[in-house]
């Protein structure tokens, strides 16, 4: 069977753009025999394999499932538009890399949900494996779909077609889950629904099966109210709480094709709690864990070795916060070089500290340095509690041509709460220091050759951040700010990128959006839509009619500026933040005071620790865990 | 020291694009720990020089480079080391130490041998369109360039031409840097000159050898010994 489809695909392969991402075959990837193990799990990213194979989580969770013996994980990737077209003239089904055997016959379809704008490939992905895109028509012959990711902590735009969302870390509960569905299947595999009753009642999991929503007469939410006795009110999250107790893939598997971060990745720590009040990822994954030195050493030189990359990236998601980086980064660098190896940090802060950190690093190529003010003046940095000065963005940028780079890139937000024209200026302001200063560190003749890209975003308020309360600037305004931006860049040096703001719009949607978004997702799919979050495919207009025929007022979930008191369609999907302090922290942003790092400072309470038993975890170089130290009372 | 390495590109990872094989070659080898010598300056990547680039699709058992080494490896260990750390699909079919001084390979190579698989050709209209192309003076196709597509005389640039089997030919073409054929132009220009082969299309196409070629004499010889 496998054969056969193996060689159908195979025919289509000469007549499609970039045929390497479907052919596998790449190297550490686990082929197992499928009459050995128990249960099959199909990794179904939905986007293109070379966006899928980037993601440090996929690879993790391919390490973690296929380290059991009874079960394995096989790849698939949503196929580009050319692919998808020949597999339905062809009849072909999604298909896993490892073994050519389609998606439908595995026991566990499993989607990571990085980005709202992958959500149509999701039900594209559905589709061409055969299986029905509503949980509810699914049965016991069907597979079990799951997602996970940071979308996960609002997946309800995409409730209706999951059977369980996992909210957290997932090394754990992945587990849990192939635990229990086994124990269900070797119980008969009765009822479908006595499987999601198990799984309800693991931490992290989320059956959105099992609860019912009720509006209000103006379309806001009254009540989520789960309909299964036992299940919770309230899903918590899964809290991986000592990162060095559970295993790194050192063998990831190696693409043969180019894809986006094409490099080895160790994770240094996880969670973030510089409070930056836009950012989604620092707020649901609280709070800092770091992985010891001695341990990122280790995995980074195991996976230099089992890789043969030529570059190898610490990541976390601020790398430059990492309590031993200087001495981590310094040792690895210093020994990679030899083998032809760059050492990598693809976040760092905007200071001078974190450019010499990167200077560093990159001793062999000095190409550009990204900093990320996020915010033009320091008024709106205090906002968003991006606790930066302008002297350090000076700092910085003298920094960064003094260690010999000639091209800076700065990144922004635009349609940040309470932001005025004012703040726009700012940001076009600090393009001309860029070149000021480069002026005064490399003279007349040498700062012409800089080059300097301000880059500018538009603001998505997310769920769980202070700005959930936020709307988004309409989209006329945005684009009406990003060309008030332009008026004050007249330089030539300074190349000036913005982001389709229609784009955020709708992810704005998605972000913010309850069950009822879900039939305007469905209606874009069947429209047509794909790849949305890229710019060749996303089409506003589709999603405009897509939305007018299903019913969504998208105004009403982007440009509404919502209550203390509402519900949301998130609430009772927990990363652990209380609502009080969410609501304390909102105010404290319209009042522009900024909170500090509970990493170093105080601790505001923001209630994850609490909530999920779960301590701050820095791990300077020799630090000694408490299993060591136990070992070491006792020896003594 | 110089080994020169013949390789091979089969099944799936045909489908491995010029770069990618590079990058899936280098990769192989740093894996295998072999030591490999790199370039000094900003960006430093291994000494490895490819004879010529091979199209996406195309397989090959022909594919030859030179890979430059620190230190003396036996070219058989080298060979098993290599094949050790590749992934399927790629293969090490033979090192030798490479021949002193010469000028590179890319600037020797200029005849590649080719075995064309064409499926939907009545093999009758196939070997008559062979003879044909070999009387024939000039075969003039339509080259897709960067700037369009233009009439182009390919009879020059193909040396031989047999069928060798059912929908099976052999094909020996010019190729580097002073010009090169597509074997999809051959099957054009077999296709212009018998109307059996209208439908026929050219399903596999594997590279049998490199070699350098003498415009007088017409005498091959191998990358081996170049």
């Amino acid at each position: 069977m496998a054969e056969a489809l193996r060689d159908r695909i195979e025919r289509l392969l000469p007549r499609v753009s970039k045929p390497a991402r479907y052919t596998g075959g790449e190297w550490n990837a686990v082929v197992k025999d499928h009459s050995k193990v128990d249960l099959k799990v199909a990794w179904t990213f939905p986007d293109a394999y070379e966006v899928g194979m980037s993601h440090l989580g996929s690879l993790i969770m391919y390490h973690q499932i296929n380290r059991r013996a009874d079960a394995c994980c096989e790849r698939a990737y949503a196929p580009w538009t050319d692919m998808e077209a020949a597999m339905r003239a062809e009849g072909i089904p999604l298909f896993t890399l490892e073994s050519w055997t389609p998606v439908s016959e595995f026991d566990i379809i499993a989607f990571p949900l990085l980005y709202e704008l992958t959500y149509t490939n999701l039900l594209t992905c559905l589709d061409l494996a055969g299986v029905p895109l509503f949980a509810a028509e699914r049965t016991e012959a069907h597979p079990l779909v799951i997602a996970g990711g940071p979308c996960a902590f609002n997946c309800e735009p995409l409730a209706p077609f999951l059977d369980v969302a996992v909210l957290g870390d997932g090394e754990e509960v992945i587990h849990q889950i192939l635990d229990a569905y086994k124990a269900w299947r070797d119980g008969g595999r009765k009822d479908r629904r006595e499987l999601l009753r198990r799984l309800a009642s693991i931490t992290g999991c989320y059956v959105p099966g099992f609860y019912a929503v009720t509006y209000n007469p103006d379309g806001t939410i009254k009540e989520y109210r789960p309909t299964e006795p036992g299940v919770p009110a309230v899903v918590d999250r899964a809290t991986v709480k000592d990162l060095d107790a559970i295993d790194f893939p050192t063998r990831p598997v190696v693409p043969n094709t180019q894809i986006v971060f094409d490099r080895a990745q160790v994770e240094v720590f996880r969670g973030c709690t510089r409070g930056c009040r836009f950012c989604h990822a620092g707020y649901i994954s609280r709070p800092v864990r770091e992985r010891s030195p001695e341990l990122v050493q280790k995995l980074a030189r195991e996976m230099v070795r089992n890789t043969g990359y030529s570059e190898l990236s610490l990541v976390s998601l601020s790398t430059a916060d990492y309590t031993d980086v200087q001495s981590t980064v310094g040792r690895l660098s210093d020994e990679l070089q030899c083998q032809g190896v760059n050492v990598t940090l693809p976040s760092t802060r905007v200071d001078a500290f974190s450019v010499a950190v990167a200077d560093a690093v990159s001793k062999v190529r000095k190409g550009s340095i990204t900093l990320a003010p996020e915010g033009g003046s320091a008024r709106i940095r205090r906002v968003i509690n991006k606790t930066v000065s302008d002297r350090d963005i000076r700092d910085a940028m003298r920094a960064a041509f003094r260690s010999g780079y000639r091209a800076v890139k700065l990144y922004f937000i635009l349609g940040l709460p309470t932001e005025t024209d004012a703040d726009l200026e700012a940001i076009a302001e600090k393009g001309h220091w860029a070149l000021e200063i480069a002026e005064e560190e490399l003279g007349r003749q040498e700062a012409r050759k800089v080059r300097v890209t301000i880059s500018v975003s538009v603001f998505v308020p997310k769920p769980h951040t202070p700005f959930q309360f936020e709307p988004q600037v309409t989209l006329a305004e945005a684009r009406r700010r990003q060309q008030y931006i332009k008026r004050f860049l007249k330089d030539r040096r300074i190349e000036y990128k913005y982001h389709e703001a229609d784009v955020s719009h709708i992810e704005a949607l998605l972000s913010l959006g309850d069950r009822r978004v879900a039939n305007a997702i469905l209606r874009a799919w069947q429209m047509g839509a794909r790849f949305d979050g890229w710019n060749e495919h996303f089409d506003y207009n589709l999603w405009l009619r897509a939305c007018e025929e299903a019913g969504v007022d998208i105004a009403f979930y982007t440009y509404r500026k919502k209550g203390y008191g509402e519900r949301f369609a998130w609430d009772h999907l927990s990363p652990g933040l209380s609502r009080e302090w969410l609501i304390d922290d909102h105010r404290r942003a319209m009042a522009e005071v900024e909170v500090e790092d509970c990493r170093w400072e105080n601790c505001d309470l923001c209630g994850v620790c609490m909530s999920y038993n779960v301590l701050p975890t820095l791990k300077p170089a020799g630090f000694v865990g408490e299993d060591e130290l136990a070992v070491t009372d006792s020896a003594g | 020291m110089q080994l020169r390495i013949r390789l091979a590109k089969v099944g799936l990872a045909r489908f491995l694009s010029h770069l990618d094989l590079q990058r899936t070659v280098e990769r192989g080898l740093r894996r295998a720990g072999l030591p490999l010598a790199f370039t000094q300056g900003f960006n430093p990547h291994p000494r490895i020089s490819y004879a010529s680039a091979l199209a996406t699709g195309t397989s090959s058992e022909g594919e030859f480079l030179d890979v430059d080494l620190t230190e003396p490896v036996d070219p058989a260990e080298f060979l098993a080391r290599a094949n050790q750390h590749l992934p399927q699909g790629v293969r090490v079919l033979e090192a030798r130490p490479a021949p002193g001084e010469g000028d590179s390979l890319m600037a020797q190579i200029n005849a590649a041998a080719y075995r064309l698989t064409v499926e939907g050709a009545d093999q009758a209209a196939l070997e008559a369109a062979v003879a044909a192309f070999l009387a024939a003076r000039e075969v003039v196709v339509a080259r897709e360039g960067r700037t369009g597509t233009r009439p182009v005389d390919i009879r020059p640039q193909v040396y031989e031409l047999a069928v060798t089997g059912p929908g099976e030919l052999r094909a020996l073409v010019q190729t580097g840097s002073q010009g090169n054929l597509k074997p999809e132009e051959v099957l054009a220009g077999l296709a212009q000159l018998a109307p059996g082969l209208a439908g026929a299309e050219l399903t596999l196409t594997h590279r049998l050898m490199l070699y350098r070629r003498d415009p007088e004499t017409g005498v091959l010889t191998e990358p081996w010994s170049l």
